[in-house]
């Protein structure tokens, strides 16, 4: 029972209007990654942006924001083999070239994002290890599908991969997103199958 | 004739001669960094002496260039098109290859071990066919030289394919001219279906009665040439005798590639890359027209990729959408949205999910849009008559919603997952 109640009080979880995510204007990103998965070998898809902030007035605290955005996906250069392209370096080249035009779109998508998720923590320092360590406060907001912030303190987001029957083979699942819930509220940022099909067709239509 | 009018006849030819050099724009003499390899200046005059790798369109190109400024422009653009990763400032491909035409002058061979003693200088120089091979493809990834009583020293680069470590390249040169004389590249494409042809033409004395492609028998002192080939060793103990006499007749061990297609000018990593087919979809495109006038966009703060919504699954499949969190297309005093649905239901009991698709539009008020973008309007989905035709049963739901009306196609979405119980 009482372990319960503790459970509970660590364990806040507020819904709706007026519990806002914190604001990181000001802080310092030290850390900022494409949110993304892949589809296969081949095809990567872009879903958003994480970055990690730090509060310059405390440097114990962390923010990591997930941004979201208009879903693409890139489809790296099936490389040629060395003897077509007469190079050894060539596939690297490639990837070269892919990775300018990737970024460019993604740079592209990415002057339009919204923040759907937030954590924050604090940590302090391991006097054995030497090493930063979260000191137990964290708290998380995830913007759910209605557009409310659902907060909770004590619980992490769970992330996990979200699939959907593939349009070509039914019978198989294909990940099209991933899949963010914290305390019962969802968000997940996906892309259109539609836009792995279009990749296929082009491949398909460039062999012919 | 006296020997005073041979002269003057001489001197008459030979002031013909340079003056028709002359008018036909005949070109300076070159300038060398480095004398004993002619290897000549980085100066944009000179660039196809130098970068001699231009594709047969480029040289006619340059050829029709007057003047250094333009010749300038088209050494920029040659480089630029060549430039293995156009990320970053510097021209990696352009510093590799100045690096090569650098170890060529240094005679980067000369203390390597397995080719101790090899110049460049004195096996072609710059043109010759080893620096021909160095310049387009680099340091081997494994070299040695081999020498024999009965055959003429051989030296064989080897490129692995850093795909499969297979031999991607075998470069086998041979001192044609026999002892003293320089290395040549051994010509494997020939030998290819000929393989006694390619060990006579390695051997101190050749049988000059063996003719390739005629059928005859292998001369026996031709067979005893290649059986000591394979038994010797490398200078550098690191290839030995059997890849020597593999390579005699076998360029790589992908049987497509030719040594004559590999020494050809390189096509430029831009062209490659073009080639490779590389894409990226689910970009939005561009807005068109005036906003306000021809669209309206979504005012809530986190609508930039995103259209808030609730998701209700009863006797229809709605959502409820406030005015202002959606983009829309104007269309005279109506706005309208086009969403591009896709409804997924599955069950354990069914195999097969059941999938709905759908263009859903939805037309309102332009005048609303703007003054009440706080009101929630429904958008069905599904409707009664769809959802009525579902099998009984415990669904999970999967619904996208994209905002493609056309003209705008914003992209915009949401995505839900929910239990249903029909």
């Amino acid at each position: 029972m009482f372990l319960a109640l503790m459970l509970l009080l660590a364990m806040e979880i507020l819904t709706g209007s007026g519990t806002g995510p914190p604001n990181v204007a000001g802080y310092t990103p030290v850390l900022s990654k494409e949110l993304d998965f892949q589809v296969d070998d081949y095809t990567t898809c872009f879903v958003g942006r994480v970055v990690v902030y730090q509060n310059p007035d405390d440097l114990n605290e962390f923010i990591r924001v997930y941004y979201r955005q208009v879903a693409i996906c890139s489809e790296r250069a099936k490389q040629k083999s060395s003897s077509e392209s007469g190079s050894r370096d060539s596939n690297l080249s490639n990837l070269n070239y892919f990775r300018k035009q990737e970024s460019e779109a993604i740079g592209r998508v990415q002057q339009s994002t919204d923040a759907f998720a937030y954590i924050q923590w604090q940590t302090v320092r391991d006097s054995r290890t030497g090493q930063g360590i979260q000191d137990g406060f964290f708290k998380s907001w995830l913007l759910d599908q209605n557009g409310s912030w659902t907060i909770a303190s004590g619980y992490n987001l769970n992330t996990s991969p979200f699939s959907e029957p593939s349009k070509s083979y039914p019978k198989k699942r294909i990940i099209v997103g991933i899949k963010f819930d914290l305390a019962g509220a969802v968000h997940i940022v996906r892309i259109d199958q539609d836009d792995i099909l279009s990749l296929v067709k082009e491949i398909t239509n460039d062999k012919k | 004739m006296t020997k005073s009018r041979m002269l003057i006849s001489a001197i008459i030819v030979s002031v013909m001669f340079s003056g028709g050099c002359a008018l036909r724009g005949n070109k300076k003499p070159l300038i060398f960094v480095d004398q004993a390899n002619n290897i000549p200046a980085d100066i944009p005059s000179q660039f196809p002496d130098r970068y001699y790798f231009l594709i047969d369109k480029e040289r006619k190109e340059f050829e029709k260039l007057l003047t250094d400024e333009d010749r300038q422009v088209f050494v920029d653009k040659f480089w630029a098109e060549r430039d293995t990763d156009p990320m970053t400032p510097e021209n990696e491909y352009k510093e590799k290859i100045d690096e090569r035409i650098e170890d060529i002058t240094n005679e980067r061979f000369f203390g390597t071990l397995g080719t101790t003693g090899i110049l460049f200088r004195s096996n072609g120089g710059f043109r010759g066919n080893m620096a021909r091979v160095y310049l387009l493809h680099g340091e081997p990834d494994a070299m040695d030289m081999l020498e024999g009583r009965r055959f003429v020293d051989l030296m064989l680069w080897l490129y692995f394919n850093p795909e499969n470590s297979n031999i991607l390249y075998a470069f086998l040169f041979y001192q044609k001219g026999g002892l003293g004389g320089s290395f040549y590249l051994f010509p494997q494409d020939i030998y290819k279906l000929d393989p006694c042809g390619a060990v006579n033409e390695i051997t101190e004395s050749k049988d000059r009665d063996y003719f390739s492609g005629l059928g005859q028998a292998c001369p026996a002192e031709v067979e005893q040439v290649y059986q000591e080939l394979q038994m010797t060793s490398g200078k550098g103990g690191i290839l030995d005798g059997y890849v020597f006499a593999w390579a005699l007749f076998n360029f790589s061990q992908d049987s497509t590639l030719l040594q004559g297609s590999v020494l050809d000018p390189p096509k430029p990593a831009s062209e490659i890359a073009k080639d490779s087919k590389i894409s990226v979809t689910g970009e939005a495109t561009g807005l068109t027209g005036i906003a306000g006038t021809d669209y309206i966009l979504a005012s809530c703060e986190k609508c930039n990729s995103f259209i808030p919504a609730e998701l209700r699954l009863g006797k229809e499949f709605t959502l409820l959408i406030r005015r202002g969190d959606i983009d829309w297309k104007v269309v005279g005093d109506q706005a309208e949205v086009e969403l591009k649905v896709k409804v997924t239901l599955e069950n354990t009991s069914r195999q097969t999910p059941l999938i709905f698709e759908n263009k859903v539009l939805f037309k309102d008020q332009k005048n609303l849009t703007v003054s009440s973008p706080q009101e929630q309007i429904v958008i069905v989905l599904l409707t009664t008559d769809e959802v009525t035709k579902i099998p009984a049963g415990t669904y999970r739901v999967s619904v996208y919603v994209k905002n493609a009306t056309s003209g705008l196609m914003t992209k915009k979405y949401n995505a839900w997952q929910k239990e249903f119980e029909k």
